[in-house]
């Protein structure tokens, strides 16, 4: 079967946990015999190795991994809120790709794909990973950094964020697009009655996210002396490091250590308060960011992952990878984090944002060795990369065979 | 030397005035002498001294003098004594005299001068020069009147820059390392000086008289001689000192020497006194030389006193009578001069130290010297780099000259070619002036239009503010009613939420239970907040949106919430409302790490920007000019009104929670309109709107209510069989799960029975028999249903155990057996290979099949029909002991075949399965697919190869054929590499591999860069006795047609699956090898059961043994 994966970005540039979901579901189809081609958007206009396709549009075939990927980019600016763009709609029948089926992994960009496929009447699959189809924003976050449960038809947006009124049309557009597909997956519960609470009518099929466990190396014995914890993820202010940072300060622990993995470069002026917070206190470290092969060292080296999110998590593929290794996990009550998470079974929650709550768990691993050995040995390890491919061979091959 | 305009005395020198300084300069000099007169001006005393037979060197700094002077000089430099390089223009030449007439006091440094010239003097030569005296009585009268003024000429002279008395001009010398031998004074009368005109009439007689006895105040220059001091400059200044000294002492002993011995010692005492004052910078040694020496004098004084006591008695004011009294005053003084003598020694001491001190400090010195001489050495080659740099600079310089004269001659044709083009706009400069008159006409016309339409715009302005107004009435209402919501419903969730914390302990599952509780309050909470939704919605309904009222509306709700502030200046007036967040509120304002500062501001005089001040810091400008048609509506008087919404976000990083004090003014470009400000006070609120989802429960299939046993076998657990016992034991669907593990290897697997609950049985290594094993297992199995896995088996899914054992609810279903998922690090031939096989199997959806006559069906309809998968298969366990395994190898298969005949049915599942692969290396897929086609053929009676016409006689021609193949898959592999994979292309690949495999290579290359299968076909060669001698004629070779027949197979599934083999070369490779080892193996299982028909059973060879095992 010829499948045609669509991502907002990619390999080699891009790599959080959307890129790395399409990569591995596309190696994993390749495995099983089916021909998958990934198509995804540059951003960056300076971008080279581009040939012209039509209009704006120029394109970049290239391998990724054996995976075979064709970039399209539009030397123009665009916001990036709009869902459907007849210039992208227009290149990508010029290019002419042929397949059996459209499975979406991010709408960002190339949203307008699906609506070709419609009319081509190309069975299609949509994973939603993020709240982009909801939120302009992406995040759900409003301008104060403030929790949203959704647009409320755009007017949300408006009040809220200072959209100009024609957001509205935004959200029409994403429901339209919802409408297009065949069939709406997402990882976690979460996301699903997100969306359907926010007017999607149709049916969404949860379809847990999975970890490829050729980068999992469970060496550890578990009988580390000291308290680690972990911190992995862009260091911006949704993903909440400010809060770990106010708690474990408030932690009078000194051989409990804390690492922090991820780039500074996303947000370079809140990367600078969290160096700034976390200034004279010899315990945290800034490790910066690390290629995926790296994983089991570094999850060697921690004990616990914090994961203090302060939005709406959908399903951290970071949170699967700790668990993979064996890590329990402190994560933020939010999100699809508790559909994973049990506290005090494999790992510990807290109330979202509250950092003295944050800080009397890390106390309580802290003192008590015994704790991190119970949450340690109740760990069922995520499932596989092969069984979720499994999930969407099947959804796939019902789609075609209609 | 005179620096501005000359102001010579245009007079012959006469040698009989000896009032005039120029005579005596003259006379100074002397008569045929080697001279050096600095500043000669027009050269009158010049010639005066050639013409007394003196050979002159002149130095003038003024051209003009100095080419009139030169005519009587016998060498003329023209320069500034000051910075010329007497080395240069004097070179080694030294004088008799060198004169400075009327020139020190023009000087900047004269001691410079003096120094610098002191070695072109001899050694018995002297300097005469001439300076005035500015202690003149003229000068000291002016000064009486306060009249310091420079003149054109004289002792005030304007170019003057210094003015000596004797005293001065001696230290000059001095200092400057000579001697003064001589001062004549040139006098001029206090009247009579110069251009002064000094009235003597006009001050006190007392005063004139006192001026005309002082000597001094008559001199109106001084003419001096003086040598070098020889002596160095230390000691020089001693013996000033003592010459001063002694003439001091001297002079006020000779006074009172006379009168008395005590006054004379008093003296002495001044004297000493005097001098420690006066020359503070003398050392301490030199005093006590000094003091030895004034004390000899007096010694030797007191002496004569008492000598001249002795002879003149007739002296009566003597106030010593008596000799004792002399007596004891000379032992006081001796003893007096004994102290000092003691302190002279110590002085001197210390002098000797210091000298130490000094030398070391030269030898350092001249270390230093030497350090700067080498780096003076590094910059002079520096230096001539530099030169060099330089050099090539200027040739740059003068190509870019040239370049820059070429630009030149283009840039004039230019400027024709600009003139003719002016002219021709010129021409339609006309013919456009015409047309903008007929433009202009247009455009009146279309400003009539214009005005029309803005009458009409500004009234669709007015309606749709109206409109904005009560939208935005309905949205504040909203809001309203969202801060009811959020806060009585987090109010509740977290004062609970507190409670169970405290009443419940670690361990008891708090979580689940606290959200249950919040699930219920929020549910309980939101239906409260929908009654008061609907009374405040009738509320809103009842509520008249007069316009007329906005004003008050807007007021009403500033009271509660902010202040209004109104300014009036200068005839303007200026409302601000600061909207959020409360000023002066004692109610805390929740924020997370930011706040919004809002409100608006109306004003008649223009706005400029709106800036925020949080604790008096100044955080930014607002942003100014956001729609308020409310406020628009309730000022309509006032401009920009409709926009006068101002908002800015603030950042309070570490300072959320307290008190801050806030302030917000409006400004013009120059003056502040209005300001507001007040305490706001800010709590945490790290949440805003948090919507608590109903936690998803997972929804169980019904549980199947029977015990399903999972037989594992394992010899050495794998590395994730944890894993895999995890998944089992997870699966759902099914009430109870038994897992069965059979171990025939020495591993102690009691973990696993502790963990997982499995039950181990351990049978010997020898023991163990593919079916007969697992039959046993299940024998020893409890469950209604029995599963069988391998051990590296991984469920997919957690139904899969359900899934199976509800497709066995089919009383025809003899066997449910699932798919293999090839795991994700799997090689490229193990995921070719199960494509290859489902394909021939037609396995690619959930079948079940059986036919009734299995016997009579093609090998290959037969094999897809009865296929069971012991990598994963279920059976009933009262079905499976009836049948059982039997045989040896391809167990599953030959049960399948039973099954089939006694009427079952066979599941084959695709929807699910198992994750199983292996990496295994070329040797293991050699033998595997020697022992699979032995079994198989014997299964379903494969029809072999008739090797005999293929002229292949014996296990040495095929295994001769295999090596040709092998050096030709060989020779293929180099050039795939040489030629780079042909840029990836998957075709182009292939085509290479099967143009070299047809070439019969006369070349063999029978080791590849793959040492394992190098090795197992060394093996076969050794056990089948090939030499590689006999290397007789094959019209063809039954092996290269396999392995390119299964080539064909691998390159389909590649340009299915893969555009390119980028970044797979390797692995394509070692598929390459990994295929021909399974063709090798096939080969010769073929000529096995070919010959078997033949040969007795056991007479099936070592070799036949050495591929079968481990398998």
């Amino acid at each position: 079967m010829r499948i045609l994966y669509l991502v907002h970005q990619f390999f080699p540039k891009y790599y959080t946990g959307t890129e790395r979901f399409t990569l591995g579901l596309a190696k994993q189809m390749q495995k099983m015999g089916h021909s998958p081609t990934v198509l995804t958007y540059e951003m960056d206009l300076d971008e080279i190795g581009f040939e012209h396709l039509v209009g704006e549009v120029h394109i970049k075939p290239y391998t990724y991994q054996s995976v075979p990927v064709v970039a399209i980019k539009r030397m123009s600016r665009r916001t990036r809120y709009q869902v459907f763009d007849t210039e992208i709609e227009q290149a990508f029948e010029r290019l002419g790709l042929e397949f059996d089926l459209l499975h979406v992994c991010h709408p960002l960009w190339l949203g307008s794909v699906v609506r070709s496929c419609k009319k081509r009447r190309i069975p299609s699959v949509l994973t939603l990973t993020d709240a982009w189809l909801l939120c302009p924003r992406e995040t759900l976050l409003d301008t104060s950094f403030r929790l949203c449960s959704g647009p409320e038809a755009g007017s949300r947006c408006v009040s809220n964020c200072g959209f100009p009124s024609d957001i509205r049309q935004r959200y029409k557009d994403a429901m339209d697009l919802l409408e297009m597909v065949n069939l709406v997956t997402t990882s976690s519960h979460f996301t699903a009655s997100l969306i359907k609470r926010n007017g999607y009518k149709g049916d969404v099929r949860v379809i847990r996210h999975s970890i490829d466990y050729r980068y999992v190396s469970r060496t550890t014995d578990g009988t580390q002396k000291e308290l680690v914890l972990g911190f992995i993820g862009t260091i911006m202010w949704h993903k909440g490091l400010h809060v770990l940072l106010r708690a474990f300060r408030k932690v009078r622990a000194p051989t409990t250590k804390l690492r922090i993995y991820g780039s500074l470069t996303h947000d370079p002026t809140y990367a600078r308060e969290m160096l700034e917070m976390s200034r004279g206190d010899s315990r945290i470290r800034f490790e910066g960011s690390f290629e995926i092969e790296r994983l089991p060292e570094i999850m060697q080296n921690i004990s616990v992952l914090v994961i203090p999110s302060v939005y709406y998590e959908n399903y951290p593929l970071v949170m699967l990878a700790a668990l993979a290794h064996g890590i329990p996990v402190i994560g933020s009550e939010i999100g699809g984090i508790p559909e994973v998470i049990k506290h005090g079974e494999n790992g510990m929650l807290f109330e979202a944002g509250n950092s003295d709550e944050l800080a009397l768990l890390i106390e309580q691993i802290a003192e008590r060795n015994m704790v991190i050995e119970k949450l340690r040995s109740n760990i069922v390890p995520p499932r596989r990369i092969e069984e979720e491919a499994l999930d969407y061979e099947n959804i796939y091959m019902k789609l075609t065979s209609k | 030397m005179q620096e501005s305009t000359p102001k010579y005395i245009d007079k012959d020198v006469d040698l009989r005035e000896e009032g005039d300084s120029r005579t005596q300069q003259v006379l100074m000099v002397g008569e045929n002498k080697k001279v050096l007169e600095v500043g000669p001006a027009s050269g009158y005393v010049t010639r005066a001294l050639r013409e007394r037979g003196c050979h002159v060197t002149c130095i003038e700094i003024e051209t003009k003098a100095a080419r009139v002077a030169s005519k009587f000089s016998n060498k003329m430099i023209c320069g500034n004594i000051e910075t010329l390089d007497l080395g240069k223009v004097l070179r080694r030449e030294k004088f008799d005299v060198i004169l400075f007439g009327d020139v020190l006091e023009h000087l900047k440094d004269p001691g410079a001068v003096l120094r610098r010239l002191r070695p072109h003097l001899k050694s018995s030569g002297h300097v005469v020069a001439t300076v005035p005296n500015i202690a003149h009585g003229s000068i000291r009268l002016l000064l009486l009147d306060g009249i310091f003024d420079s003149q054109r000429t004289g002792i005030m002279d304007s170019t003057h820059l210094h003015f000596y008395t004797r005293k001065t001009i001696c230290e000059l010398f001095r200092e400057s390392g000579y001697r003064v031998q001589q001062i004549k004074e040139i006098k001029v009368p206090i009247s009579a000086a110069e251009n002064l005109k000094i009235d003597l009439g006009k001050y006190p007689q007392e005063l004139v008289e006192a001026l005309e006895s002082d000597s001094e105040a008559t001199v109106h220059q001084f003419a001096l001689t003086a040598i070098p001091a020889r002596m160095s400059t230390r000691a020089r200044i001693v013996s000033e000192h003592r010459t001063l000294v002694t003439r001091e002492l001297r002079s006020k002993m000779s006074r009172r020497l006379l009168s008395d011995p005590l006054s004379m010692l008093l003296g002495l005492y001044s004297a000493r006194e005097d001098l420690q004052k006066a020359f503070p910078e003398v050392r301490k040694g030199d005093y006590g030389r000094l003091i030895d020496w004034v004390s000899n004098v007096i010694k030797n004084r007191t002496d004569a006193y008492r000598l001249f006591l002795r002879h003149a008695p007739w002296y009566d004011d003597n106030p010593i009578s008596s000799e004792p009294q002399l007596e004891r005053l000379r032992e006081e003084l001796l003893s007096r001069i004994a102290n000092l003598e003691a302190h002279s020694i110590t002085l001197e001491n210390e002098l000797v130290s210091q000298r130490k001190r000094a030398t070391n400090l030269e030898n350092e010195l001249q270390a230093r010297l030497k350090a700067a001489v080498s780096e003076r050495d590094s910059l002079s080659t520096e230096l001539r780099s530099i030169r060099d740099r330089e050099a090539s600079l200027e040739n740059e310089v003068a190509r870019t000259r040239e370049h820059a004269a070429n630009l030149e001659n283009e840039l004039v044709s230019q400027r024709k070619h600009a003139t003719n083009l002016q002219s021709q706009l010129a021409l339609s400069l006309e013919d456009g002036l015409e047309r903008r008159k007929e433009l202009e006409a247009a455009i009146a016309e279309r400003e009539l239009i214009n005005t029309s339409l803005k009458e009409r715009d500004s009234r669709i302005r007015e309606l749709e503010a109206e409109r904005h107004s009560v939208r935005t009435n309905l949205i504040y209402a909203r809001l309203e009613l969202d801060g009811i919501k959020s806060g009585l419903g987090f109010k509740i969730i977290r004062f609970y939420g507190g409670i169970i914390d405290r009443a419940l302990p670690d361990g008891t599952r708090r979580g689940e239970f606290k959200n249950i509780v919040k699930v219920s309050l929020s549910i309980a909470s939101s239906q409260g907040i929908a009654t008061m939704a609907s009374l405040a919605f009738e509320k809103l309904k009842r509520r008249e949106f007069r316009l007329t009222r906005n004003y008050a509306r807007l007021a009403d709700r500033q009271t509660g919430s902010s202040e209004l502030v109104a300014t009036r200046m200068e005839g303007h007036q200026t409302r601000l409302t600061v909207e959020s967040p409360l000023l002066s509120s004692t109610k805390p304002t929740l924020v997370s790490r930011t706040a919004m500062v809002s409100g608006w501001v109306v004003s008649d005089k223009p706005i400029d920007e709106v800036r925020v001040y949080l604790d008096d810091e100044f955080l930014g400008l607002a942003y100014y000019g956001l729609p308020r048609p409310d406020v628009g509506l309730a000022f309509p008087t006032y401009p920009d009104a409709l926009h006068s919404g101002f908002q800015k976000l603030i950042i309070l990083d570490e300072r959320v929670r307290g008190q801050h004090k806030l302030r917000i003014t409006v400004q013009t470009r120059d003056a502040i309109l209005c300001e507001a400000d007040g305490v706001v006070s800010f709590e945490d609120s790290p949440l805003g709107e948090f919507v608590q989802f109903p936690l998803h429960e997972t929804q169980h299939t019904q549980n199947l209510n029977t015990r399903v046993s999972v037989i594992i076998l394992t010899k050495t657990p794998p590395s994730d069989f944890d894993y895999s016992l995890e998944r089992i034991r997870n699966q759902i669907g099914v009430s109870e799960i038994e897992i069965v593990i059979i171990s025939s290897g020495p591993n102690d697997l009691s973990y696993y029975a502790k963990k997982y609950g499995a039950k181990i049985i351990t049978i010997s290594p020898s023991e163990f028999n593919h079916a007969a094993t697992r039959t046993f297992a299940a024998e020893n199995a409890t469950g209604e249903y029995i599963a069988f896995l391998v051990d590296d088996a991984i469920p997919a899914g957690n139904d899969l155990l359900a899934t199976m054992v509800q497709t066995l609810a089919d009383e025809d279903v003899g066997a449910v057996t699932v798919r293999q998922i090839p795991r994700s690090d799997s090689d490229l031939l193990y995921c070719q290979s199960m494509w290859w096989h489902y394909r021939m199997l037609g396995f690619n959806h959930d079948r079940i099949v059986g036919s009734e006559r299995i016997d009579e069906l093609a090998p290959e309809k037969k094999r897809a029909i009865c296929q069971i998968d012991d990598v994963c298969s279920c059976f009933r366990r009262q079905t499976f002991l009836k049948y059982k395994y039997a045989g040896g190898y391809a167990e599953d298969l030959e049960l399948g075949i039973r099954l089939a005949r006694g009427g079952y049915k066979i599941a084959q599942l695709y929807s699910v399965g198992v994750i199983h692969s292996h990496n295994r290396p070329p040797s293991y897929h050699l033998r595997r697919s020697y022992v699979d086609f032995m079994a198989l053929s014997r299964l379903l009676n494969y029809k072999v190869l008739n090797f005999v016409a293929w002229s292949v006689s014996s296990e040495k021609d095929l295994f001769d054929l295999i090596l040709r193949t092998y050096s030709s898959l060989n020779f293929a592999v180099d050039e795939l590499r040489a030629s780079q994979f042909h840029g990836y292309d998957i075709q182009e690949c292939f085509k290479t591999l099967r143009d070299q495999l047809q070439v019969h290579m006369v070349a063999r290359k029978t080791r590849s860069q793959n040492n394992d299968l190098d090795n197992i076909l060394h093996r076969i060669g050794e056990m089948i006795g090939y030499d590689g001698t006999e290397s007789k004629e094959f019209s063809q070779n039954p092996v290269t047609e396999g392995y390119v027949g299964s080539l064909g197979v691998f390159q389909e599934w590649l340009i299915n699956t893969h555009k390119s083999i980028e970044n797979l070369e390797e692995e394509f490779v070692d598929t390459l090898y990994k295929l021909f080892a399974i063709q090798v193996g096939h080969q010769l299982a073929q000529f096995a059961s070919h010959t078997e028909s033949k040969h007795r059973e056991d007479d099936q060879n070592s070799l036949g043994r050495f591929l079968s095992q481990g398998i």
